[in-house]
C-alpha cells in the first residue's frame, strides 16, 4: 500500500476511521467470509493487469540492428543503429571508421567530427503533442579518433514510426531512413491472453463461491463464465498462427506512425504485390578533369512516373552499392549517401582521363534488388597532372597486395558451369565481415583485349556481384559485425559465367579495418561441345 | 426465484455488453486526417475516405500559427502501379488552409499524396501515404 503525500499514518490511540468501523461491524455479522469479496477483486485485477503484460514482453524482439555503409565524401563509414527496445528511449548509434580512404584522399580522412541528427519523418493521425515531423528531435556530436574503430553516441527517439538519421561531417551529409518499431500483438493473441486471464480469475471465483456460498447454483455462474472465457482463449490461440501478417511498414509499404503502431487495424492494400517500377539513374560529376576530386551526383527516378525515388531499402548494408570501373581497370565499390529525395552523392578522385563505367545495385520498397547500369558512364578529360594507369593484373596465382600475400585459385573456368574462385588473404583467419560478408567478388566481362577497361566495361554484357557469406553460429541472434576479425583467410566465391571470354575480377575483403581489393583477369573457356 | 432471475439478467447483460464491445465498428467513415511536417511547416492533410472528395491542407509554422504561402499543390501518385495523376493546385480557403477540389482517383489502394508548399524559403515537400478504400 502506498501513502499519498500528506497522509497521516494512524497511531495507536487515534480515533478509528469510519471505514474500519464499518468493516469490523461487517466482520461481526458475517464472519471472515466478508473478506473474500475484496480479496477476490484485488486478485482478479492483478491477474487481468499482469495477464495482459506478456503480450508485450514475450514476443520476438521487435527490432534489429541496422547496418548502413556510407561513403561520406571520400571516406567509408559503417553506421550501426542499435535496436530500440523502448519508446521513448535511447537509440545507440555507432560509427565504424576504416583505415585510409577508399575513393580518394581528402582532408580529415583519419579523424574528424560528425554531427548526428534525428528527425521523425512519419505522418500520423493522432495529435500527440510531440514535435512535428520534419524537425530535429535529437542531436549529438561524435568525435572520430585517428585510429580506425568504433565510435558511438546515444540519441533519443520519442515515438515509433519512420525516422531519418543525418550524418553530417560539415561538408557532406547523408540521410539514413529507418523505422522505430512498436510492440505489437495480433488480435487473436490479445483475445487469447484476455480469455485465459479472465478464465483464471473466474476459476478462483467459482472455487471461492463453492466453498463459501450457501446457494448451490451460485458457483455455476462463474464456472459457466470460465468455460466461455476458456473457449474464447483457445479459439484465439488456435487462430493466432493462421492470422495473415500485415505488410511490413518500411519494407513492403510506406511507413506511417499509424501502420507501425497498429499494423493490424490499419487498412491494408487489397493487392499483395508490393513491387514497384524499376529505376532510372542519371549520373553527373562536379568535375570532369582528371586528377581532381569530384562529387558524383546520382539522380534516381521512377521508371514510370519519373518522380524521385524516395523508397530505397537498406540491402546488403547499404542504400546504394555503386561500382565504378576506371579507364585502366581500377574498381571502386562505394555507398553514396542520400542527399535529398532521389539524390545520392559520393566523392571520387578521378585520377585518370578516359571513360568510367558505372553501375548501381539497389532495392526499392516492396522488394527486388535491381542492377542499374549508367547508360552514359562518365567521360573525364586529361588534367594537368596525369596519373599512371593501373597495371594489367595477372590471372590466378600468388601475388602481393599492400604487403600481404594473396593467393587466387580458380577451378576450371568454363562458361555455363559453376566456377569457384578462392581468394586467400594472408595466413591467419583475421578477415572482418564487410557489408555482412566475408568477401565480395565483382565480375565484369567478357571484355575485348584492345579496348581500355572502362570503355569495355561500359558495354560488357555481364556485371556480377558475388558474395562469400560469413558463417553464423547456430542459434546466434545477430550476425557478427565488422569488429569480429576471425574469418578467412580464404573467401570462396562460386559464379556461373554465361559466356566464354576474358573477364575482369575484383575480390574485396576487409582486414585490419582496411579494404583489400584484389584485381585479376580470368579467361573463361567455352564448355565442351559448344562450337 | 426473483433473485435467480436477476442473476440471469445480470449475466446476459454482461455477455451482451462484451459482445457489443467486441463487435462495435471502429474507425467510422469520417475523413482521414494525417499530420506530418517539414523543416519549416507543420502540415495537416484531410482526405475524404472515398478518395473522390476534396483534400484539405492546413499549413502552420513550427509554433502552430497559420502560414500564407504562394501556392500549394497536391500530387497524387500510386507508386506500386507506376501511376501519377495530374497535380491539383489547392486554393486558399482561409489562413493556412488550402483545398484541392476534384481529386478524382480512378481506383482505391495505396496512394501517396505529395504536397508541395511554395513559400518564402523555397518549396517544401511532404508525402502522405494514404490508403484509399473503395
Amino acid at each position: 500500500m502506498s501513502l499519498k503525500r500528506g497522509t497521516r499514518i494512524p497511531l495507536p490511540g487515534d480515533e478509528i476511521p469510519v471505514v474500519s468501523r464499518l468493516a469490523s461491524a461487517a466482520m461481526r455479522t458475517y464472519g471472515h467470509r466478508v473478506l473474500f469479496i475484496p480479496a477476490f477483486v484485488v486478485l482478479l485485477a492483478t491477474v487481468l493487469v499482469v495477464g495482459q503484460r506478456p503480450a508485450l514482453a514475450d514476443g520476438a524482439p521487435t527490432g534489429q540492428d541496422v547496418h548502413v555503409a556510407q561513403t561520406l565524401g571520400t571516406r567509408e563509414l559503417s553506421v550501426i543503429l542499435r535496436r530500440v527496445d523502448e519508446v521513448p528511449g535511447p537509440l545507440r548509434v555507432e560509427v565504424l571508421t576504416h583505415a585510409g580512404a577508399t575513393s580518394g584522399t581528402g582532408p580529415g580522412v583519419g579523424g574528424g567530427r560528425l554531427t548526428l541528427r534525428l528527425v521523425p519523418t512519419g505522418a500520423g493521425g493522432a495529435d500527440d503533442g510531440l514535435p512535428a515531423a520534419g524537425t530535429v528531435v535529437s542531436q549529438a556530436e561524435l568525435v572520430l579518433g585517428a585510429t580506425p574503430g568504433v565510435y558511438g553516441t546515444t540519441l533519443r527517439v520519442d515515438r515509433p514510426g519512420p525516422w531519418e538519421l543525418t550524418v553530417d561531417d560539415g561538408r557532406d551529409s547523408g540521410r539514413i531512413p529507418f523505422v522505430v518499431p512498436a510492440p505489437v500483438s495480433s488480435p487473436p493473441d490479445t483475445v487469447a491472453y484476455a480469455g485465459f486471464s479472465v478464465a483464471g480469475g473466474l476459476l478462483l471465483l467459482a472455487l471461492g463461491t463453492a466453498v463459501w456460498s450457501r446457494r448451490w447454483w451460485l458457483p455455476l455462474v462463474p464456472a459457466c463464465g470460465m468455460v466461455a472465457a476458456l473457449a474464447t482463449g483457445v479459439t484465439g490461440a488456435a487462430l493466432s498462427p493462421l492470422t495473415p501478417q500485415p505488410p511490413l511498414p518500411g519494407q513492403q509499404v510506406d511507413a506511417t506512425v499509424d501502420n507501425v503502431v497498429s499494423p493490424y487495424t490499419a487498412a491494408r492494400p487489397v493487392n499483395a504485390d508490393y513491387s514497384r517500377p524499376p529505376v532510372n539513374m542519371l549520373v553527373r560529376a562536379s568535375e570532369t578533369t582528371s586528377g581532381r576530386l569530384a562529387d558524383l551526383d546520382l539522380l534516381l527516378t521512377d521508371g514510370s512516373t519519373g518522380r524521385p525515388v524516395e523508397d530505397l531499402l537498406v540491402h546488403d548494408d547499404a542504400l546504394v552499392h555503386l561500382l565504378v570501373v576506371s579507364p585502366s581497370g581500377r574498381l571502386w565499390h562505394l555507398h553514396p549517401v542520400m542527399a535529398g529525395p532521389g539524390r545520392y552523392r559520393v566523392g571520387l578522385a578521378l585520377a585518370e582521363p578516359g571513360h568510367y563505367a558505372i553501375s548501381a545495385e539497389l532495392a526499392r520498397r516492396g522488394g527486388g534488388v535491381q542492377l542499374v547500369r549508367s547508360a552514359s558512364g562518365l567521360d573525364v578529360g586529361p588534367g594537368a597532372t596525369p596519373v599512371a594507369a593501373a597495371p594489367q593484373p595477372g590471372g590466378p596465382g600468388p601475388r602481393e597486395i599492400d604487403g600481404v600475400r594473396v593467393d587466387l585459385a580458380v577451378t576450371a573456368p568454363s562458361a555455363g558451369a559453376a566456377t569457384t574462385v578462392t581468394v586467400k588473404v594472408g595466413e591467419r583467419a583475421d578477415l572482418q565481415p564487410w557489408l555482412g560478408m566475408v568477401g565480395h567478388l565483382i565480375v565484369v566481362g567478357p571484355l575485348p583485349d584492345s579496348t581500355p577497361v572502362g570503355a569495355a566495361a561500359q558495354t560488357a554484357p555481364v556485371w556480377g556481384h558475388v558474395h562469400a557469406m560469413a558463417p553464423r553460429p547456430r542459434g546466434a541472434a545477430s550476425r557478427p559485425d565488422e569488429t569480429v576479425a576471425m574469418f578467412g583467410p580464404e573467401a570462396r566465391f562460386t559464379h556461373t559465367f554465361p559466356e566464354p571470354g576474358r573477364y575482369r575480377l575484383w575480390a574485396q575483403v576487409e582486414r585490419g579495418y582496411a579494404l583489400v581489393t584484389v584485381p585479376a583477369v580470368l579467361d573463361v573457356t567455352a564448355q565442351e561441345g559448344d562450337s | 426465484m426473483r433473485r435467480r432471475g436477476a442473476w440471469a439478467a445480470v449475466c446476459v447483460a454482461v455477455l451482451a455488453g462484451a459482445a457489443l464491445w467486441l463487435l462495435w465498428p471502429r474507425g467510422g467513415s469520417g475523413p482521414t486526417v494525417l499530420r506530418s511536417g517539414t523543416e519549416h511547416y507543420r502540415v495537416r492533410l484531410t482526405v475524404e475516405r472515398s478518395g473522390t472528395g476534396p483534400v484539405t491542407v492546413d499549413v502552420a509554422d513550427l509554433r502552430g500559427r497559420p502560414v500564407t504561402l504562394r501556392g500549394v499543390t497536391v500530387e497524387p501518385v500510386m507508386t506500386n502501379m507506376g501511376h501519377a495523376l495530374e497535380p491539383v493546385p489547392a486554393v486558399a480557403q482561409g489562413p493556412g488552409r488550402y483545398r484541392a477540389e476534384r481529386l478524382a482517383l480512378p481506383m482505391g489502394g495505396a496512394w501517396a499524396f505529395t504536397v508541395l508548399m511554395d513559400g518564402p524559403g523555397g518549396t517544401d515537400r511532404v508525402t502522405f501515404p494514404v490508403l484509399v478504400t473503395g
